[in-house]
């Protein structure tokens, strides 16, 4: 390289360094998205976009937009007579501790937003809490499912999702109250071994022993695993005939088809966060029917008014559809989870203690919380005034069944019937099943079913494929 | 809490599962060993490059619905003859500007090379997260395509383990892996130029070679074996997102240093030697941090006792014998 | 012999010093002094790992991929002493009774002052024990023998952690001790004056030209009579024990986390060094600045885009700047190189 062109080069290198250090110097004129004209409440948070949590905090994001358009093109929210508009100012934090707790101190300093919604995930909430509780900003956690974050003190969370110790428990009341139909129930809990997961299997496996279910395997695995067979073979030794566990999407997902894939004959398969995706039948095909997972919302879930005049409890903020309306304008690729709808639900639980404190002042809202109690297309949201624990929702088990993701308990709720076993989790050659609700076709248009007849073709072209390569590069070679 | 699980069993499955799982790992760290042990570039960025291969093929393979020309058993070829291109956009854009014209390496240019490899490393990480409608984390069906033959198992029962077949499948497409690499180093014209050039680059030139096109070709290879075995890793493991990266770089890394720098084949055995080491651990503790920690503490002992390479000498044994005969 | 205080390097450290002295003060007169100064916490701590990072790379000579072991060593010694010894409900106790919430100066100074026992005491002893061996080898296998070690002791301390710990192994959530970003700020400062006056006084002694011998030639430093092993074990304690108070640092900012080993953090130590310049004292420090300042305005500004353009970046400076900032700006201007130690 000449040195004319080095030079030009070495000083575009010193502009690009020069511009990034004065970056940061530029933050007071910028306000990131500005887009809201007037009044505005400010709503600040992290998302994850980017790294581990990139699945579930696109979707809450999503969530936290939809629900904030629904109240700006709804008439805002009326604080002292006065109206005001909802703005979201966030963030990417790469889902890394290390990035969330300068965000939020930028959030609250600079941005200067009233309100915050916590960061997905348990740890990343327990990274941005000190900073909530030191300038008094009311917290919603939406994520953070941990108990173990609301039996620290904090005074300015509060939490939108049952707790993580509640996450099963309808699973195993479901499964003691039908247990005629399945006979002998013998749990297995396998996994991952991070905050929100192992919290959920504390919860669980105190939970079974209350109900009398014996649980034969207890283990977790690393984050980053991706080879399980060697929990599974070691629960199926045991005689495992349920299986619980999981951890995040990915994990979740990989466990359910290998536990397939090794022929365990299982009756009942509740997993964490994965099922709840769209993806996961996209991914599993056949193999996702029969699979249920604890959720905290459910699509096919419809609180509505008239719902909640039934149960003589106020309803408040978007319907299901009014909300699914701008759910599709903003992230039209994605399928809203239950991590959109909780997302959704930290702001129509916020909007409304704004308008009972009938102020903007933190720790007047974080008052009004504590008396809500209140219907919203999310569910029951109540708070424990003590600690911000959520005590007012109630977890539901949804099953895919057909493709499709039905509730199936608790029994006011349901839709359909659970099903015990999945016809592709027990191959027709070897069943010997009797339960008639059992079975299910096994074709479904979107799965992606094996074709026996590609694996002769398949062979010979991957034989095919070599030797010509070998030939080739050895001619190449030669010369 | 801990406890000993010393049956027979657990001891066979711990052997068996270990070869099929270093089998595949140890193809995985064969585009390292040649970039690194030969090239002496600190490639910081083969984990990345290895995992991008598997969710682009992960990728492919669920948008077509798993068509046949998209699983693993035949995308590992082309994802590796694709990826021998990507080597070279990877040697102009990262290696190029740093070492291109150095004849020899000395530690100054292995840590810009470092640099430069971990820099390419992060942008292809991030590029994961700012493709549209690309979901960050896959899971494909490995019974489809490729389940051999018998009426609707996806596993075998040998001597007891229940092995998935696919993963049986990748292990012995890996070895093959294996063998390619190691025809090519070893008894090609390509792979006496590639040693040569990290000898003495000028002395190369001396003879009428073109020093940079060795280099070129370096990194090809070993980027198209990272893609390949990519491909191939996605396989055994059926799910792939980008943070996997984290636990298969320092794996690679151990693995490389285990089999002896360079070595082709040192590089193999050293992945089924730590595969075996993990499955035993594992299956004698059912603690997979114990194994893990094992694994790791391996790499320390045998690097004390033997830094040039536990299994470097194989592949001299196995030149000389064939000299010989 | 120019007096030590009269040096450049004395000079410019002392600077940086009262830099952040002075933004402290200033924290807290308005809200947005607040955020500079949690910027400046964050400054602090990746200074301070890349000065830890900089006494066994940059002055012996000695690429470590591990280093980030230390860090973790810290954070966990400090989720011990507040979450695993069982004090979490006392602690939350005291910051209520405390004024306003917050737990008395006297119980922040003994559960730092325990963390620092616990970190410094763990750091020394894998340290010199495991130094013992793996500082026979050189160059890449030194750098791969770190990452042994940082993984070992990763899984060991995830394996305690998941059996006492109602969080699983991956991480410890602190209780409420109702501290703000100001004490966060002073705890840097404290760890920040001790990392940066120790990396300097280490680089001008007899000890500091020992290593620099070994950087150049460890053979021929051995053979003019410096004891090269002992000499490289103290680098390496010492490097140990600076990097683990930032891992007590962050944990008490943060929680501990087991993200604080992942290889990722060492290679950011590395290349904090490398952006800087090898070699020298300002190197590091520079190179922690321009690191963090880059990292940061692109998170603010581009989010998603951040690791792909830092990447790029990182891509471009190594290719115009092999030697790093420092060695470049020696090049160019002989002038400064005094004040370039």
């Amino acid at each position: 390289m000449d040195k004319l062109t080095s030079r030009i080069l070495v000083s575009l290198a010193f502009i690009v360094i020069i511009a990034s250090v004065a970056t940061p110097l530029t933050a007071f004129a910028s306000t990131y998205p500005q887009t809201v004209q007037g009044n505005v409440i400010k709503i600040g948070m992290t998302a994850q976009l980017t790294g581990k949590f990139s699945v579930e905090g696109k979707q809450a994001l999503c969530g936290v937009e939809a629900a904030i358009d629904y109240f700006n093109n709804n008439g805002g929210v009326q604080v002292n007579g006065k109206t005001y508009k909802l703005q979201l100012v966030y963030y990417d934090d790469q889902s890394d501790k290390s990035q969330v707790t300068s965000l939020y101190s930028r959030l609250i300093t600079t941005d200067k937003v009233d309100f915050l919604i916590a960061p997905y995930s348990s740890g990343l909430t327990a990274a941005a809490a000190p900073l909530a509780e030191q300038y008094k900003k009311v917290m919603l956690s939406h994520g953070g499912a941990s108990d173990a974050i609301f039996e620290q003190g904090y005074k300015y969370i509060a939490q939108i999702l049952a707790p993580a110790s509640k996450y099963f428990a309808t699973s195993l009341e479901m499964l003691k109250d039908y247990q005629s139909q399945i006979g002998s129930v013998k749990i297995a809990f396998i996994y991952e071994d991070n905050a929100f997961a192992s919290a959920v299997m504390k919860g669980a496996s105190q939970e079974a022993k209350k109900l009398g279910l014996d649980v034969v395997y207890n283990n977790s695995y690393e984050p980053g695993t991706t080879d399980y067979s060697s929990f599974i073979t070691a629960a199926m030794a045991k005689g495992a005939n349920v299986l619980i566990g999981g951890g995040h999407f990915a994990d979740g997902e990989a466990l359910v088809k290998q536990a397939h894939d090794l022929g365990w004959h299982l009756k009942f398969i509740g997993i964490l966060v994965a099922p709840a995706e769209e993806q996961f039948y996209t991914d599993l095909g056949n193999v996702a029917n029969g699979v249920a997972y604890p959720s905290q919302w459910d699509i096919s879930i419809n609180f509505n008014p008239d719902y909640a005049k039934k149960v003589g409890l106020t309803w408040f903020g978007p319907t299901k559809e009014q909300w699914l309306t701008y759910f599709k304008q903003l992230c039209p690729s994605l399928v809203p989870s239950y991590h959109s709808a909780e997302a959704g639900a930290a702001v129509v639980f916020l909007v409304k203690a704004i308008e009972t404190a009938n102020s903007l002042d933190s720790t007047a809202v974080r008052q009004a919380m504590n008396s809500l109690d209140l219907i919203t297309f999310f569910g029951h949201l109540k708070i424990d005034p003590k600690t911000g624990l959520e005590i007012g929702h109630q977890i539901v088990v949804v099953q895919w069944q057909n493709g499709k993701q039905v509730v199936v308990y608790p029994k006011d709720v349901a839709t359909a019937q659970p099903l015990f076993m999945a016809s592709a989790w027990w191959p027709q050659t070897t069943s010997t099943a009797t339960h008639s609700t059992s079975q299910t076709p096994t074709s479904s248009s979107t799965s992606t079913t094996p074709k026996k007849s590609n694996a002769a073709l398949l062979w010979t072209s991957v034989i095919i494929i070599i030797i010509i390569i070998i030939a080739a590069a050895w001619y190449a070679m030669k010369k | 809490m801990l406890e000993l699980a010393l049956t027979g069993g657990a001891i066979t499955k711990g052997i068996i599962m270990g070869l099929i799982y270093g089998s595949v790992i140890g193809s995985v760290a064969i585009g390292l060993t040649i970039i690194w042990g030969v090239m002496k570039v600190v490639n910081l960025a083969h984990g990345h490059i290895v995992v991008f291969a598997a969710m682009m093929s992960a990728f492919l393979y669920l948008t077509y619905k798993g068509a046949l020309l998209f699983t693993p058993p035949i995308a590992f070829i082309w994802i590796g003859l694709l990826g021998a291109a990507f080597g070279v956009f990877f040697y102009y854009t990262t290696l190029h500007p740093v070492i291109g014209h150095v004849d020899t390496m000395t530690l100054k240019y292995e840590m810009s090379s470092l640099m430069a490899t971990f820099g390419f490393g992060i942008a292809l990480y991030g590029i994961h997260y700012i493709l549209p409608n690309y979901v960050h984390s896959y899971s494909v069906n490995p019974s489809i395509g490729y389940s051999i033959g018998a009426a609707g198992h996806t596993y075998i029962v040998f001597l007891g383990v229940v092995i998935m077949k696919s993963t049986v499948l990748m292990s012995v497409l890996g070895f093959l892996l294996t063998l390619v690499a190691y025809w090519l180093m070893n008894k090609t014209s390509m792979g006496l130029k590639i040693r040569a050039v990290a000898q003495d680059a000028r002395a190369l030139s001396l003879v009428g070679i073109n020093p940079v096109k060795v280099k070129v070709m370096t990194a090809v290879l070993a980027t198209a074996l990272a893609m390949a075995s990519g491909v191939l890793f996605l396989g055994y493991s059926t799910s792939v997102y980008p943070d996997i990266e984290s636990t298969v770089s320092p794996l690679c890394f151990v693995i490389v240093v285990l089999g002896g720098l360079g070595s082709v084949l040192g590089t193999y055995f050293g992945g089924l030697f730590l595969g075996v080491m993990y499955w035993l651990t594992l299956e004698l503790t059912g603690q997979q941090s114990i194994a893990l920690a094992v694994a790791f503490a391996i790499l320390l002992i045998a690097m004390v006792l033997k830094p040039d390479g536990v299994f470097s000498g194989i592949e001299r044994k196995l030149s000389f014998r064939a000299k010989r005969g | 012999m120019v007096s030590v205080f009269r040096r450049p390097g004395f000079i410019i450290s002392t600077i940086i010093v009262l830099f952040f002295l002075v933004l402290g003060y200033l924290g807290n007169i308005n809200a947005i002094s607040r955020m500079y100064v949690s910027n400046g916490t964050d400054l602090m701590y990746y200074i301070g790992i890349g000065l830890a990072m900089a006494i066994i790379m940059s002055y012996a000579g000695y690429v470590s991929f591990g280093q980030a072991v230390f860090v973790g060593i810290g954070s966990f010694s400090t989720g011990y002493v507040l979450v695993l010894m069982n004090r979490s409900n006392i602690i939350s106790y005291l910051a209520k009774i405390g004024s306003g919430g917050r737990i008395s100066n006297t119980m922040l100074a003994v559960y730092f002052t325990e963390s620092l026992l616990l970190a410094i005491t763990i750091s020394v002893f894998i340290a010199v024990v495991v130094g013992y061996a793996v500082l026979r080898l050189r160059g890449a296998f030194f750098a791969i023998s770190t990452i042994g070690l940082d993984y070992v002791v990763m899984y060991l301390v995830k394996y305690i952690t998941k059996t006492r710990s109602p969080f699983g192994g991956e991480e410890l959530l602190n209780p409420s001790m109702g501290l703000t970003d100001m004490t966060f700020y002073w705890m840097h400062f404290i760890l920040f004056i001790i990392t940066i006056y120790v990396a300097y006084f280490v680089k001008i002694s007899k000890f500091g030209y020992g290593l620099a011998a070994i950087r150049e030639d460890e053979d021929a430093a051995e053979i003019m009579g410096v004891n090269t092993f002992r000499y490289k074990i103290y680098a390496f304690a010492l490097s140990g024990i600076l990097a683990s108070f930032w891992g007590i640092a962050e944990a008490f900012r943060k929680s501990y986390s087991i993200g604080y080993f992942k290889l990722d953090k060492s290679i950011i130590m590395l290349v904090e060094n490398v952006v800087g310049g090898i070699g020298s004292f300002i190197g590091p420090i520079i190179g922690s600045i321009i690191y963090y300042l880059l990292e940061w305005s692109f998170l603010t500004t581009v989010g998603q885009w951040t690791l792909v353009i830092l990447g790029a970046t990182v891509v471009v400076v190594v290719a115009f700047f092999p030697e790093g900032i420092v060695g470049l700006l020696k090049k160019r201007f002989p002038r400064l190189r005094k004040w370039l130690e």
